[in-house]
């Protein structure tokens, strides 16, 4: 019979039950779980990742039926890694398998949406007026301003189509650049590691207009400043797979189960070969029941931890034993040897800087930056020594900047680490303690601001006659945890108990952690280090650096894994997971990102700083310079606010600016011209005389103001805009819960370098633009939203520092109602820019202002003292006391055909990373065979990069992670003394193309770019990848 | 050290000792111990906008979220149904029965930067004068108006600021020398304190628009 009439059995007879009434047989229709099995049907299956900043970078099966995206689980075809290291798989956790939700939800952005008073200010306008008349019209009348502009985030937005959105834009950002200067129009996108692409698309794009790109691993608080300051080195981790290498592991701060869901199996597995592990975290986190123990400080009092750590490690196994192994490392891989002067002060001395070989008579034998060379003892000769490898080797010399136990002369030396011994000098030296300062939520001390300690001094001649007391690093190190070595004196302790900073007892004050457990840690930790050659490891996390004194903490740990030798082991070492900071093929996709195959240097500003000063934030400081001075400050105009020292390390070149110039920054070179002058002088000049200004002098007025903004891959109004109600009021200009009053309606001090207005902006963004696929807080803030695609429907890159492999995102299914892929969003606006563009714009002359930039010669601009030109300190000097000067002539109707193609400038200047740079020749031309070459228009003949796939190819084939030739020229470039082997592998000649990326995971390779990174010797295929 | 290359910094060695004017000015030429600094945000707010509850200050914290995908995603409906669907933050028993507040309290953080609205949870698993509220649950998911702002909730970021610290901004100087993302100022917020306490009257701002709507807060 038919299924209609099967299914009328309504007086069917019921069927006997069975199993003693238990079971019964019914025949009502299953005809519904087909729907259920229907749903986790499907007719492909397709590879590709999460756009996620989260530092998983797993790779996932994503699961499609006609069309639609239905489901998505892990995938489990990683190769092994190593032998003898478990497997990397199944990466992936429950937060990514929900992602598929997004495609198909009520939150998601379909249409390209506009405020909608702003449309119709536009469409009125746009009617009688060129696309940039239009614009001007409405931004240049307040009441046609405000009306969007005040109302942001309270609804409204209306959907519109992309041709009429794209001219906006385009017009918004013409004018701009016209009026007040490409540096006026900003991008904030984070991370470009998640999905390097699409970040690439809109940073490009702005690179080439002259807009700027804002910083985020800092302005997230993940960059932890104590690796930079210790090791040149932004980030440099092991990856999870190391942790199954660890003897023994200290998780402080950091909730690698919950945070690091698809690694921590690593962390499990460990444990079963015998590793301790103590998880320090002031609450019950999910890492603490890993933990054979469990120390829970109270929060923010890390550092008094381990400071009573190391003094722990450097009584017993410095002090008290000798432990070669750790002797050596501090002698050979660390600046303990070296000399700091001390200066005189109220009959003790304080410490200063490190001696250099310019102080000691004939520098050494050294005639290159004498300034820049550190000096030590030689412990067989007792001689003064500038040993190779310090920063003034670096430049302007060859084959001396390196670790090989020479001095510049080429002598073998033993550097000496104590001056102690036969014939020492001992002396009374402070130092400062801020401990007393505490709040009352915290435990403060009563052990004085300054702490006298006695240690071991020599007095050395000086070049031009003279003397200067001297200590080493070593020895200082030694007084300032309080140990007592018998030279007397007082603020040492004798034993773990005494009430001395740091011991283990007075930290048991501060942390509320038992001192018995703090003893138990460091041995625990110091002795493993010592029977395995240095395989302890932290894991260390944001707990830990999001505190205003994060350095103190990050540099006391870093201290302890130093004073056992683990740094650089296999192992061992610092592990900082904290954002997804490692892209791996760095140096193939810079050129891509910043438009550096068209022009150099690009605009990049570093967010915290700005933010600060444009969201008014500084209007509101509380902190005062007083608060946190050292009372063995030097002489100094110290006593400004925060916001002043930011103005002062802007003006000396130190950090970026944007704006830059309160003067249009495209209206520069010709004014320099007609006066006769090359840009630089005239720049210089014009600051030192008045006639130019810089615009962080005053962030308030009109001129200095970021006008345009574009937000992409990311929610900064609803995530990480620290500050959230300062954003709304000061940027946007909007209904807002700010509760506090500026420093002007308090009478408290105002700033000294910038000036106060007595009613501070609202509302400085003409213009905010947001692409995203769902509609998130920025989002509902926007006067844009332009709908992108999501991680299943666009074609990308994605790397990690946790693992070696490079995931794709693919697109497996084409992008959802109007939604586009970043590349392609970019790529539209490019096109809309470079039609309306000649309304106002030619080829124009822009300024650039750099800062002075680490790993260029410029890094080493002022080696004594710090001297400010805008206080008749010291000449203005570009690139020198002040920012570089640069001029980049941008043909703005051709930004399109320049977005689209590999520009000229790779085969011109080559291309490279941190202080090494290649040849790359051969990459392009096998870039045009790959991608083909434009036939048409200002980039005939060049590489095209008209699709998110041939951008993908730029990356994998410029970068030696992907590409073994280009490895080959990066690793003989490497600052190796020439003694050193190759490394011990050669990289296969072998291009990895996207193509194959997307077939199975993939390992980057190793890369030598970065020298000196932090932790040599990890499992890590890729060695020092530069981290963005 | 493999190949003996060596650290990119003034020494060439792993630097411990930071030698710059500012470093010492600063007193972080060697490492020491600094407690938390005072953002001064509790006194302009403590008892200012009394609802009748009790007000109790704690130190504010952010952790990295459990129930979206990494620090962005949190309106993600399964996951919202695997929690309490909206705006928690955590509180210890201690602190809760101080504020007169149970599990599943509507509460309202507060200082001088701004308020927020959340659920409490009330476990073991916090220290008593800590909060914790995992970043970034976003306002508009469940979270209703704010009795202080007038406003929709408020994120986590609306009771802190941006505080800069000077040795970040050093430049010029070997490894100290600016590189994008390498190094510069960084927006640490763990030293914000807030006022906790229970809301009196739960507000969905549901209804009509009042006439002035749109009109900024003083």
């Amino acid at each position: 019979m038919s299924h209609f009439l099967d299914r009328l059995n309504f007086f069917r007879r019921k069927a006997e039950p069975f199993a003693n009434g238990h079971g019964i047989t019914t025949e009502e229709s299953r005809a519904w779980e087909d729907g259920y099995r229907q749903r986790w049907q499907h007719d492909k299956i397709v590879r590709s990742t999460h756009g996620v900043n989260c530092t998983g970078s797993c790779s996932w099966k994503i699961y499609v039926k006609g069309g639609i995206v239905t489901w998505e689980t892990q995938q489990t075809d990683y190769p092994r890694t190593r032998p003898d290291l478990p497997n990397h798989e199944p990466r992936g956790c429950a937060r990514g398998a929900s992602y598929s939700w997004y495609l198909y939800s009520g939150a998601r952005v379909k249409y390209p949406l506009i405020r909608a008073r702003l449309l119709k200010l536009w469409r009125e306008a746009r009617m009688v007026m060129t696309p940039v008349a239009a614009w001007a019209s409405i931004v240049e009348n307040k009441a046609k301003r405000d009306s969007y502009t005040t109302i942001r985030g309270h609804g409204g937005l209306v959907r519109a189509k992309w041709d009429e959105v794209n001219e906006i834009i385009a017009a918004a950002n013409a004018y701009t650049a016209k009026t007040w200067g490409p540096d006026r129009i900003i991008g904030f996108s984070p991370i470009p590691a998640m999905s390097m692409v699409s970040y690439a698309a809109g940073s490009r794009y702005l690179s080439l207009m002259g807009g700027v790109c804002m910083s985020f691993y800092d302005w997230y608080c993940d960059l932890p400043p104590a690796s930079p300051q210790t090791w040149g080195e932004q980030t440099d981790v092991p990856e999870s797979a190391d942790w199954y290498n660890a003897g023994y592991i200290i998780v402080w701060g950091s909730n690698v189960p919950q945070t690091r869901t698809p690694d921590a199996h690593f962390y499990t597995e460990v444990r079963y070969k015998g590793t301790k592990s103590a998880v320090v975290s002031p609450d019950y986190a999910e890492a603490t029941k890993f933990a054979d123990i469990w120390l829970a400080p109270k929060q923010g009092t890390d550092a008094a931890l381990a400071l009573a750590m190391g003094h722990v490690i450097l009584r017993e196994y410095h002090l008290d034993r000798d432990v070669p192994f750790f002797k050596d490392y501090a002698r050979r891989y660390t600046d303990m040897p070296y000399l700091v002067r001390l200066v005189e002060r109220d009959g003790r001395y304080v410490p200063e800087r490190l001696l250099r070989s310019s102080e000691v008579p004939g520098a050494l034998g050294e005639t290159n930056n004498t300034e820049w060379k550190t000096v030590a003892f030689d412990e067989a000769s007792g001689a003064l020594v500038a040993p190779l490898g310090s920063i003034g080797y670096r430049w302007g010399e060859q084959g001396k900047w390196n670790l090989e136990s020479k001095d510049g002369q080429g002598g073998d030396v033993s550097l000496r680490l104590s001056l102690a011994g036969e014939g020492a000098e001992f002396a009374a030296v402070d130092f400062p303690y801020f401990g007393g300062r505490a709040s009352e939520h915290f435990v403060a001390t009563q052990h004085g601001e300054v702490l006298t300690r006695t240690l071991p001094v020599r007095r050395i001649a000086l070049e031009g006659g003279g003397t200067v007391a001297v200590a080493t690093v070593y020895d200082l190190m030694m007084a300032n945890y309080g140990l007592d070595r018998g030279f007397g004196g007082g603020n040492v302790a004798t034993s773990y108990d005494d009430d001395t900073p740091f011991t283990p007892a007075w930290a048991e004050r501060i942390t509320g952690v038992k001192r018995e457990a703090i003893i138990t840690v460091a041995r625990e930790f110091a002795t493993n280090a010592e029977q395995t050659n240095g395989r302890s490891m932290v894991i260390i996390g944001a707990a830990m650096n999001h505190w205003y004194h994060m350095d103190m903490s990050y540099r006391g740990v870093i201290n302890m894994l130093v004073f056992c030798g683990a740094v650089g082991q296999s192992g061992g070492g610092w592990a900082h997971y904290v954002g997804q900071e490692k892209l791996r093929p760095q140096t193939g996709w810079q050129p891509l990102a910043f438009g550096l195959d068209w022009s150099r240097p690009p605009r990049q500003m570093n967010s915290t700083s700005f933010f600060y000063a444009q969201t008014d934030q500084w209007r509101y400081e509380t902190i005062t310079a007083g608060d946190i001075l050292s009372p063995l400050a030097p002489e100094g105009d110290w006593d400004v606010s925060m916001i002043d020292y930011n103005v002062r390390a802007e003006r000396m070149g130190w950090l970026p600016s944007a704006p830059q110039l309160k003067q249009n920054p495209l209206g520069i070179a010709a004014a320099a011209r007609a006066k006769g002058m090359a840009p630089k002088d005239y720049v210089a000049a014009g600051l030192t005389d008045g006639t130019l200004d810089m615009s962080c002098h005053d962030p308030d007025d009109p001129a200095n103001w970021p006008r345009n903004m574009f937000v992409w891959r990311s929610n900064i109004l609803g995530s990480s805009g620290k500050g959230h109600e300062y954003f709304l009021k000061h940027l946007l200009g909007t209904t807002h819960g700010l509760q506090g009053k500026d420093l002007g309606d308090e009478g408290r001090r105002r700033s000294k370098e910038v000036k106060w207005h007595a009613e501070a902006p609202q509302g400085k963004l003409d213009l905010l633009v947001t692409l995203d696929f769902r509609m998130s807080t920025t989002c509902v803030y926007s006067d844009i939203v332009l709908p992108t695609a999501t991680w299943y429907e666009k074609n990308d890159l994605n790397t990690s520092d946790m693992h070696p492999f490079i995931h794709p995102l693919s697109a497996a299914v084409d992008p959802a109602w109007e939604a586009r892929s970043d590349w392609d969003i970019y790529k539209g606006l490019a096109k809309k820019f470079s039609e309306i563009a000649p309304e106002v714009l030619g080829v124009e002359e822009d300024v650039v202002l750099t800062p002075v930039l680490h790993d260029t010669a410029a890094e080493m601009a002022q080696a004594m003292d710090v001297k400010d030109w805008k206080r008749g300190e010291i000449a203005a000097i570009p690139g020198k006391t002040m920012a570089n000067v640069a001029v980049v002539t941008r043909d703005y109707a051709k930004l399109y055909d320049q977005f689209t193609a590999l520009g000229p400038l790779l085969e011109k200047l080559g291309n490279g990373g941190k202080g090494i740079g290649w040849n790359t020749d051969h990459e392009v031309k096998a870039l045009g065979e790959l991608n083909g070459v434009h036939t048409t228009g200002s980039a005939a003949g060049r590489p095209r990069i008209v699709t998110d796939i041939d951008a993908t190819e730029v990356i994998l084939m410029l970068a030696p992670e992907t590409n073994g030739e280009v490895a080959v020229k990066a690793w003989t470039r490497s600052p190796r003394p020439p003694a050193a082997s190759m490394p011990t592998w050669r990289a296969p000649r072998r291009t990895r193309r996207s193509a194959s990326a997307t077939s199975r995971p993939s390992r980057a390779r190793s890369s030598p770019r970065p020298p000196g990174r932090a932790s040599r010797a990890r499992r890590s295929a890729t060695p020092p990848a530069g981290p963005m | 050290m493999n190949e003996l290359i060596p650290w990119r910094t003034l020494t060439g060695r792993q630097q411990l000792y930071q030698d710059h004017l500012w470093m010492r000015a600063f007193g972080e030429a060697l490492v020491t111990w600094k407690p938390p600094v005072d953002l001064k945000t509790i006194a302009g707010a403590l008892g200012m906008r009394p609802n009748g509850n009790k007000e109790i200050v704690l130190n504010f914290i952010t952790p990295h979220q459990k129930w979206g995908i990494h620090s962005t995603y949190s309106d993600n409906l399964l996951m919202l149904t695997l929690n309490r669907g909206g705006p928690v933050v955590w509180m210890s028993e201690t602190d809760a029965r101080s504020a007169g507040l149970v599990d599943n309290d509507w509460v309202e953080v507060f200082n001088t930067n701004g308020a927020l609205t959340a659920r409490v949870v009330v476990s073991q698993r916090v220290n008593p004068g800590m909060m914790m509220m995992y970043h970034a649950q976003e306002k508009i998911v469940n979270t209703p108006g704010s009795e202080i702002t007038g406003n929709r909730g408020g994120i986590h970021n609306s009771v802190t600021r941006t505080v800069l610290k000077p040795t970040h901004m050093i430049g010029g100087y070997a490894q100290q020398s600016y590189g994008f993302n390498y190094y510069g100022t960084v927006g640490s917020n763990r030293d914000e304190f807030i006022v906790v306490r229970k809301m009196a009257k739960v507000d969905w701002l549901e209804g009509p628009l009042p006439a002035d709507h749109g009109s900024k807060v003083a």
